[in-house]
């Protein structure tokens, strides 16, 4: 919020924080407390992993062989959101450099980016439960299905902000001078990625 | 400040396309790190080395908190100091459960 705009308000009720805009540091505060959420998650998954030793993935009676995580699947889901991390933050750049069709086209395709995630993930599970790794069946399943599960539903969540700030895009209500929602909401998602990065490499490639 | 202003502290343009290609790479490798390295600690290292390195570049250039002042810095960061000490803790009590699978 420009100051100069409201010359009675004094300028430390504005920026509090050193001039960071109080909606970013909100959503900032907000990431950091998310953050602690995921970390007592994995905090569970890492003990209850590291004290089964080698019996943690359970074995498929099929191949009586441990079953294998789909890693280039995954890997492919991986490569989707950090394309969408891209796409959200062109899109900011094109905001701020008043560039609006590419702004909105920019916002359109990080929310296709998270649907497609979504997507992937919904068909990963499905096989995953159809091969017999259920959440009640082992501690291996109940975490895997917790951790990207709760991971999911923050991706929905983005999708949906996306979605409305798409909405708010279409009536032009972001512009080169008001941006700072668009950064929240990609701070926000750029979050979901950075979660993401750790998940992978946690349950999936270690 | 307008946000307009505010943008201006992107100040040094950064080169979005080159980080994702970064990313990208760093990923490809990983998945060779995680099919190839046999060692199990070897293979701990590399992936925790990736990642962190894929974190970071995230945090500082999409997230641009290297664009961000150093109070803001000190308020993410020392969270984050939080969360590894409390997954080490997390893990020392690993030893204590006897758990033996499923």
């Amino acid at each position: 919020m420009d100051a100069a705009a409201h010359p009675a308000r004094p300028v430390h009720l504005d920026h509090p924080f050193g001039g960071v805009d109080n909606k970013k540091l909100g959503m900032w505060l907000f990431l950091g407390s998310d953050a602690m959420g995921f970390t007592g998650l994995l905090g569970a998954y890492a003990v209850m992993r590291v004290s089964a030793g080698a019996s943690w993935v359970p074995i498929d009676p099929k191949t009586n062989a441990p079953h294998v995580l789909p890693q280039v699947l995954t890997g492919i889901n991986t490569f989707l959101l950090i394309c969408s991390s891209v796409t959200m933050v062109l899109a900011l750049k094109h905001c701020r450099a008043g560039n609006l069709g590419k702004f909105k086209g920019f916002l359109f395709a990080t929310m296709m980016g998270g649907v497609g995630f979504l997507s992937i993930q919904a068909y990963e599970w499905t096989h995953m439960i159809q091969t017999g790794i259920t959440a009640p069946a082992s501690n291996f399943g109940g975490t895997f299905y917790m951790l990207t599960g709760y991971h999911g539903f923050h991706v929905f969540g983005g999708v949906c902000l996306l979605a409305w700030a798409l909405l708010r895009a279409m009536k032009g209500v972001y512009g080169p001078d008001n941006s700072i929602g668009i950064e929240v909401v990609g701070l926000y998602w750029h979050f979901v990625d950075l979660v993401w990065i750790i998940l992978f490499t946690l349950i999936y490639l270690l | 400040m307008t946000d307009a202003a505010h943008a201006g502290a992107d100040h040094h343009e950064t080169n979005y396309m080159a980080k994702f290609w970064w990313l990208l790479g760093l990923t490809i490798v990983e998945v060779l790190i995680a099919v190839l390295v046999p060692n199990p600690a070897l293979r701990g290292i590399g992936l925790a080395v990736f990642a962190c390195w894929k974190a970071a570049i995230v945090l500082n250039h999409f997230m641009h908190l290297k664009d961000e002042g150093i109070a803001l810095k000190l308020t993410v960061l020392f969270p984050l100091v939080l969360i590894v000490i409390l997954v080490m803790l997390f893990l020392a009590d690993s030893h204590f459960f006897g758990y033996s699978g499923m």
